[in-house]
């Protein structure tokens, strides 16, 4: 089975359809944030989108990914610029992000 | 609810209410389902069936977004699931998209289904006509007359959408304006009424064909 086939596969059942659902909600969450006047809001939209799919506070999802809580606390509030996350953190959201292409 | 189920939405209501966007999104990935299940009773009730999926799921998006920016208000204490206390909001929601995606008018649909314009001596034609009549361009017509036809006689069938009519257009004794036309005692239509609504109840918690029938004022 191809890449191609498996995402596919993976985008019709139904935990990928949830997903499909989350990359909506974080897309309308950083037209929010935007409008709210967020520096970075697509990026700390998906930060909220990942921490709150697995349902953690900022102290639980930063101790999950050891990060400070701070550095966390200050990407989602755009106080810190994306270029500034710590590269796990960059990953999942590169990763997000590819997979909501 | 279940008790863990509850205690998580409380936690997730808390969070949201203490101002954590990210709590928005646990709501949709574990309540979702069930906010969906509301939306779509809701557009059932607006007469709006087999909505897409993506449409449905931006509808549920809407509801949770609107939970959060409420969350502060709600009160755990009340026993109410918060889709159920903001229900009026989440009806407004169902009902924008329905006036947003109403189908166009089409005029050759009304002219064939003009009837005589001449009005001396005219007699409204049965309710079951009318629904055979709109059955071919409107799917929930269609559903109901095949489950009138499954579940009741046509004389019952006649009873049930006479009596619903009376009742919409005001008649306070419906059973009665009814019963005279059929022969029938008040009572007696009061049961055949009550009957057909139960049996035309169980057929949309048994077939999931029926299901969105469930939902409709004839029914529910």
């Amino acid at each position: 089975m191809t890449s191609a086939g498996i995402e596919a596969a993976r985008a019709r059942h139904p935990s990928g359809m949830a997903r499909a659902g989350l990359f909506a909600l974080a897309d309308r969450l950083g037209q929010e944030l935007a409008g709210e006047g967020h520096p970075f809001p697509d990026f700390a939209a998906v930060l909220l989108a990942l921490r709150g799919e697995r349902g953690l506070d900022q102290v639980a999802f930063a101790c999950v990914l050891g990060v400070p809580t701070s550095v966390l606390r200050a990407l989602e509030r755009g106080v810190l610029a994306p270029s500034e996350a710590p590269p796990r953190l960059a990953n999942l959201v590169a990763d997000f992000r590819r997979a909501a292409a | 609810m279940e008790q863990r189920k509850h205690v998580q939405l409380v936690e997730v209501m808390a969070r949201m209410a203490e101002g954590d966007r990210a709590a928005v999104f646990t709501l949709y990935a574990e309540f979702g389902t069930a906010i969906a299940a509301v939306m779509r009773r809701e557009l059932a009730r607006l007469g709006r069936y087999g909505v897409e999926p993506d449409d449905l799921d931006g509808l549920v998006i809407d509801a949770c977004l609107e939970l959060a920016r409420l969350a502060r208000a709600w009160d755990p204490e009340r026993g109410a699931a918060p889709w159920t206390w903001a229900m009026r909001r989440l009806t407004r929601l169902a009902s924008d998209f329905v006036g947003i995606h109403a189908d166009p008018l089409d005029e050759a649909i009304i002219r064939s289904m003009a009837w005589s314009t001449d009005t001396a001596g005219t007699k409204d034609p049965p309710p079951h006509h009318v629904l055979e009549r709109l059955a071919p361009w409107d799917p929930a017509c269609r559903l109901l007359l095949e489950a009138l036809a499954e579940v009741s006689t046509p004389r019952n069938r006649d009873i049930l959408l006479e009596v619903r009519l009376q009742a919409s257009l005001g008649d306070p004794a419906p059973a009665v304006t009814v019963g005279r036309s059929f022969g029938l005692r008040p009572d007696a239509v009061r049961q055949v009424v009550k009957r057909t609504r139960d049996a035309i109840g169980r057929l949309a918690a048994e077939d999931p064909k029926y299901a969105p029938l469930a939902a409709i004022p004839l029914v529910a």
